[in-house]
Formats: C-alpha cells, structure tokens, sequence
C-alpha cells in the first residue's frame, strides 16, 4: 500500500516536466517497461526496448544475466527491495561495447562481478546502489570504459568494490568492510571525491575530502542501508550534487545524492501484544532512518487494518472515527486500536462425513462453512456432548485415544469470530516537500470479540478399529526387553525362540495380544533395571530356562513331536493320578 | 558366521584370481542395471494395491571366474502403494505404503561358447535377504528382514556388434569389454517367520549388462 504525495510546487514542477517531455521529439515515443508487468524477466524487457527507453524493475529477486543495450537505462523501483543476484556466480549485468546507459536503485548480492563495463567509449552511470556480492566477489569491473561515473552507492561486504584501468569518477559512495576499495591497475585516480570508508581491508587510494569512521548504518545486517542520526556521510557529499529529498549538500551513499530511492525501508517485528473484545494493542521495530528520526522533520507510521488478509479496509476503530489508514502524528512505535466492534454472523452448520476408523481413532472431515473461522467437534458414548475440541479452521480432525469397538457419537459445529488483519508502514517526513510510504511490513492478525456458533452438524456413529494391512508383518526388530538384557544381545538363541513364540502363538489370540502388549509398557523399566544391575542376569536367566526351554519346544519341533510329547506328559499325569487315586482306596499294595 | 565367511570369501577371491590369471586383458566384472515388473507370490495382492505387480528396480556386480562362472552381490528396490482393511467395517480405510529391499549373494552361468557370440543365455541363484518395510497412515510403521533363496534365468544380446565405433570407444574410456541387453526372469522366496509370509515373488525385467 503506498501513497505518494506532492506538495504543490513540487506537482507543478512534474506538470512543467512532463509537458516539456512531451513535447519534445526525443521522447515521443520513449517507453517505460516494467518488470515483470509487462515483461518477465529484465533481459526480455532490455531486448524489447529501443534507444530512449527504460526499464524499471519491481522488487523482488531476479536470478539473471543481463546485457544492457544503448540507450536503454534501468532501474529498480526501490533500491532496498529490489534484488540481483549471480546466483553465486557470474556477472549480473554486463554493459560491453559502445553503449550509454545507467544502472539505478538495485541491491546487488551473491555475485563474481556485480556490473562490468569494458572496452566501452559510451557513458555509463551506475548510482545509488547497493553492492553486497560476496567476499570473493568484485561488485564493479571497469575496463576501458573511461566515462563510467559510480556515484552515491554502497559497497558493504565485497571482494572488490570497484575494479577499473582508467581514472572513472567515483564520487559520494561509502566503502565499508571491502577486502578492497579501489583497485586500479594502471593510472591513479583524479576523480576520486567525497567517498566514506569504514573498516576495509586496504582503502587505497581514498581521493579527495574523504569520509572516515562508522557510516551509522541502520540495520546492516538486514541490508537497510539507510543512514541513522549522527552519521558522519549526512550531506558530506560533493558540493556538486544535492540530495533530492531536502535539496541540501548530497549525502553520501546510496540513499542520497538527486536519484535516491525516497521509499522508507519496511517496519519490522509487528507484534500484537495485548487485545480485548474491543481493543487491540500494537508495536512494532522502530525505523532508525534519520529521515524517520529527525526531530525537525520526523516521519511516521500508519496502520492499516481490515477483517481479510490483505484487505486493509477496516472502518470501526475508534468506534468509526479511525477508518483505516490510521496515521500516527509522532514516531512512536505502539498503538492501541479501541472502540473496534467486531459483529459476526453465525454460520451455517457444516455437514459432517461418515468418519473413517483406524486403530484407536476415528478420522473426521466435514464441509467448509463460508464465513466460519473455526470448528468444533463434539464427541461422545452416551451423548456427542460429552467432550468438545475446537480444531480451529480446519475441515479435518483425528480423534486419538479412542477404544476400539466402542461406538462413539460425533458432530462438529462452526462459529465466527472477527478477525483483524493489520500491517503497519513508515512514512518519511510529512512537513516536507514531499511524502513517501514504505511496503507493509509482515501481516499480524487476531481474533477478538464474541463467538457465533452455528447449529450442530448432522451426527455421526462409528467405533475405531485395529486396520489391518496386507501383507500380515511384523516389527522383527522388537525382541524381547528382558531376555536381550539378560543374554546380553538380541540374536541370542533363547531370545529368539522368545520372540518366535510370541509371534506363533501369543499373538493369534486377544488374551495373548493383551498380555504381549503389557509386557511392552512394563518390559523396558526392568531390562533397564538388568542393565544397570548386571550382577542379576545369571538369576534371570535362570528364571527364563523353563520359559525357553517351552518356546524352542513349541517353536522348533515338528508337530507329531508335539503331539507325541504332550501324549506322554498326559499319560504320566493320568498314570500318577489313578495310582494316587488306587492308593487312596488301598487298592494297590 | 557362515555369511561373514561367504562375504569375505567373495571379497577376496577376485585378487587371487587375478593374481594368478596373466589374462587380465578378458573383462573380470559384469556390472548389471535392470528395471521392470515384481509380481508377490501372495494370493490377493489386487485387493489391496489395485495390481498384480509393483515396479522394480535392481543392479548387481559380479567376478567373473572364467567366461562361464561369476560370483555377485546384488541388490534391488521394490515399491507399492495400497489401502489398508478395517475389517469389522468391511472398507479399506487409509494409505499403505509397502518397500522391499532384496539383497542377493549368488553364482551365476553363462551360456557362453565362443568370442564373438550374439546370444547368451544364463542361469543362477543364490542367497537373498529380503529387507521389508510397511508403512500404514496413522499406525505404526511396521520393519524386518526375512532369509530365503532366488533363482533367475535369461538370456542376454551383444550390443557391440550394433555399433563397433562407440564400443570401441567404451573400451578406451570406460574399459567396458562388452555391453549387452539382457531380459531375464527371477524367482525368490524369502518368508517371514513372524508370520509365515512369503515376501518373494516373480521377477520380470530388462536392462544392461556391461562387462569390465
């Protein structure tokens, strides 16, 4: 959302100019291109464009080679959020051969070479810039291309700032933590003027009425390389350039000089820190610029808000008197938004599907309700009211921790709330001659105010199950916990007759499956208990010796082996009864 | 125990062969990469993952003995996509994902009579341990391994004599002898003993062979 305000001189200025451009042969047919409006990529706008057009770039990220044309200039729409990047390598515009042009208002990053120009008689400009290419990068080559002015740009965090072979101009730029500055090759430089250097590696040579110590950059580290209060490059430019924002001696890098981008950097860290059913609280990151700080001409914030994302058309705070944009009348960087009055309307009732059973669970889903910005769902035994969930804005929901084969009730129901979306933008200086607004930060949004709910949905019965899944497997990773303590490994011989008995025998029945899966939640404390006791495991295994020794019986032996053993043990055990049964009756003597 | 010294037997055997063989200039390994269709040997596959077969993918590297005889490792991939089966319900309810990973050890012949021949048929077989592992949506995943067996046959065709050029020049940039396209067909059974489940199946693909 940005405005663009002109004060009345600086309105009939632009009239004055724009018939003057219109008039004039030379820029009849002059086009603006615009990227990605009317072109996808830069190149494709610089190949459709003819001498006398421009290119302007939207911000964004361009992942791009660019070959610039004669007479075709380029520039970013706002020099902050506008991006080139090489991608790691490569050269990001190359402007070779005879060509005039400028190269304006980009952030580049992520490069070997930012700009080259070689073997070029033409006049390039390249201003108001930011180079950030890398370490092991060079942000400006020039070769042979003596007409090339490098004017109010900053070259932060570069291999080489500016590489060239004859005496360029290189005027109001700030060179801070480069490897190096200037590196020229064959002649010294006379046209080095007013440039700033801060933390190089080699700054030489630094040219005329130079600039040392700390730029005051606002937030280097999120690339706003605009300058802060006090900063020692704040109209320390070359007395022949003035800046286009207060006409006053041009500052030095690239938010000065008379072809700065005027767009505030986006506010930051909007956080929503209180709210009510009435009121919502706000605070933001403050915008450091100088331009927002400035006691004389301090910018200020505006709030934008509204009941959809991205629809910031709101006009309740304040009970109607603060229709959104609310402007701030000072830089303070809190607000509270009262009086709202948030009234929804109850939604329709969604309709519920049949759920669908899993192990423990029962898979939900129902109609999206328009207007609802939420769900419940309602489940139960006895009665679907027994427990409710609000799921939030979702059509979807897995109820967990059910018993399978009970039969649950389940209905769910929508409600709305109101919900604030809300941005926040910086604005520079509002008493001077000219008014410029920053992109929104970062949405917030919260709900507040009383809940419509709707009629319950239709209701559902159904019980979770255990799914079974083809082909029948299982884990043969999970062993037994206190057999493996007490062989010492999980391929022990007893361990795995073990877990083959498990797998053979107690597992085909419910009872069996029960005891497996008790044993599972306790089974682990005693084998930790074995392992921090070893002394104990001779005992185990002895304890275990009847229970392995059944398991390589039941697991290892044909089934007539089987049969004939369990024929012997129930013939031992009638034998001794009837004689147990004869000495009881003095048969037997 | 027994596969530790099968491993080791096979890792070393390939040195002392060469060792002793001056004929190094006749290729050593068969590298084969091969794609195509595994059909489960259980009974009602369809049911559950709508088809009979899931893709395969497999390659293997075998030393070669002597022209006839090699000795490999193999491995391979296969990969479906089902539904699992509330049963009290009567429905399939939830995505399956279901993998199995064959490793196989085995020897294999080759029907080989002369230089220079088109056609080689070969047979061969060996160890395989199946890796399986199923995935159920909202359940616990499920993973093992199971031991069994395989058995394959095929027939492979000389590409060389297609284009003696580019093989000439596999030769001198590759060291690659001789590349051939093989189909062939692959019989494993490999059960679970947790539940007695046959993961193996037949086997239908098409590939490369290249000998080095």
């Amino acid at each position: 959302m940005t405005r663009t305000r002109f004060s009345l001189p600086l309105a009939a200025a632009s009239a004055v100019l724009t018939i003057f451009f219109i008039l004039s042969p030379a820029s009849v047919d002059a086009v603006e291109h615009v990227v990605p409006t009317d072109f996808a990529s830069i190149q494709a706008a610089i190949t459709a464009a003819v001498a006398g057009d421009s290119v302007l770039v939207e911000p964004g990220i361009y992942l791009e080679t660019i070959t610039l044309k004669d007479g075709v200039s380029i520039s970013g729409r706002e020099t902050a959020r506008t991006f080139l990047s090489g991608n790691g390598n490569g050269t990001v515009i190359s402007a070779d051969g005879p060509i005039n042009t400028s190269i304006r208002n980009f952030t580049f990053v992520n490069a070997s070479i930012g700009v080259r120009s070689s073997n070029n008689p033409g006049s390039v400009s390249i201003t108001n810039n930011v180079f950030q290419v890398g370490m092991g990068g060079v942000a400006v080559a020039i070769q042979t291309s003596p007409l090339t002015e490098v004017v109010n740009n900053v070259f932060f965090q570069n291999g080489t700032a500016v590489s060239c072979d004859s005496d360029i101009k290189i005027i109001n730029n700030i060179f801070a933590n480069n490897s190096a500055t200037i590196s020229n090759t064959t002649v010294i430089p006379a046209n080095i003027f007013n440039n700033a250097f801060s933390s190089n590696v080699q700054s030489i040579p630094t040219g005329t009425a130079a600039v040392t110590g700390d730029p005051l950059f606002v937030d280097p580290g999120n690339r706003d390389f605009h300058l802060r209060e006090n900063s020692p490059c704040i109209d320390a430019g070359n007395a022949a350039y003035t800046d286009n924002f207060d006409f006053t001696q041009s500052d030095i890098g690239a938010y000065g000089g008379p072809f700065a981008d005027l767009t505030p950097f986006p506010v930051a860290g909007l956080t929503i820190t209180s709210s009510t059913d009435t009121s919502i609280s706000l605070t933001w990151s403050p915008n450091n610029c100088y331009l927002m700080t400035s006691a004389a001409a301090p910018g200020t914030y505006s709030i934008w808000y509204g009941n959809a994302s991205g629809d910031y058309n709101g006009q309740d705070a304040e009970g109607g008197m603060s229709p959104s944009p609310i402007d701030l009348l000072s830089p303070t960087v809190s607000f509270a938004m009262t009086g709202l009055n948030p009234s929804p309307t109850a939604p329709a009732a969604p309709v519920l599907d049949q759920p669908s059973p899993r192990d423990s669970k029962l898979v939900l889903a129902w109609s999206a309700v328009s207007g609802a910005t939420g769900y419940k769902v309602y489940y139960g035994i006895a009665s679907q009211f027994e427990n409710t969930l609000d799921v939030g804005d979702t059509t979807s929901h897995t109820l967990t921790g059910l018993t399978n084969g009970q039969t649950y009730r389940v209905a769910v129901s929508a409600y709305a709330q109101a919900q604030y979306f809300i941005v926040v933008s910086a604005t520079y200086g509002t008493d001077q001659a000219f008014e410029h607004e920053s992109a929104n930060s970062p949405e917030v949004s919260v709900k507040i105010g009383p809940i419509r709910e709707s009629f319950l949905s239709n209701v559902k019965t159904d019980f979770p199950e255990t799914v079974t899944s083809f082909p029948p497997l299982s884990n043969s990773r999970r062993g037994c916990f206190i057999a493996t303590a007490a062989y010492g490994y999980y391929s022990a011989p007893e361990v795995q007759a073990l877990r083959d008995f498990r797998d053979r025998y107690l597992l085909t029945t419910a009872f069996g499956t029960a005891c497996v899966e008790w044993y599972y939640r306790h089974g682990p404390a005693a084998a930790a208990f074995l392992n921090a006791h070893p002394g104990f495991k001779p005992a185990v295994r002895a304890a275990l010796m009847p229970a392995v020794g059944a398991a390589v019986f039941m697991t290892r032996t044909s089934t007539v082996m089987k049969a004939g053993v369990f024929l012997m043990i129930g013939s031992a055990i009638t034998f001794g009864l009837m004689r147990k049964r004869r000495a009881g009756t003095g048969g037997l003597r | 125990m027994k596969k530790t010294i099968l491993l080791l037997i096979l890792l070393l055997l390939p040195s002392a062969a060469a060792a002793a063989d001056p004929l190094l200039d006749q290729p050593r390994w068969s590298l084969e990469v091969t794609g195509g269709t595994f059909t489960p040997s259980l009974g009602n596959w369809s049911r559950y993952y709508g088809r009979r077969d899931m893709p395969e993918y497999a390659t293997s590297l075998a030393y070669k003995f002597s022209p006839r005889v090699e000795l490999g490792v193999g491995a391979g991939s296969v990969r479906g996509q089902g539904q699992a089966y509330a049963a009290l319900h009567g429905t399939l309810v939830g995505n399956v994902t279901y993998e199995l990973y064959p490793v196989h050890v085995f020897a294999l012949v080759r029907g080989v009579v002369s230089e220079g021949q088109w056609l080689v048929p070969y047979v061969g077989g060996g160890w395989t341990r199946m890796f399986y592992q199923k995935k159920v949506q909202d359940q616990e995943t499920v993973r093992g391994a199971a031991d069994g067996y395989h058995v394959r046959g095929g027939l492979q065709f000389a590409l060389d004599h297609l284009d003696q050029s580019a093989s000439n020049r596999m030769y001198l940039d590759y060291g690659v002898h001789h590349t051939w396209f093989l189909i062939e067909a692959e019989y494993t059974r490999a059960v679970a003993r947790s539940t007695s489940t046959d993961l193996g199946g037949t086997s239908y693909r098409g590939g490369l062979l290249f000998e080095f």
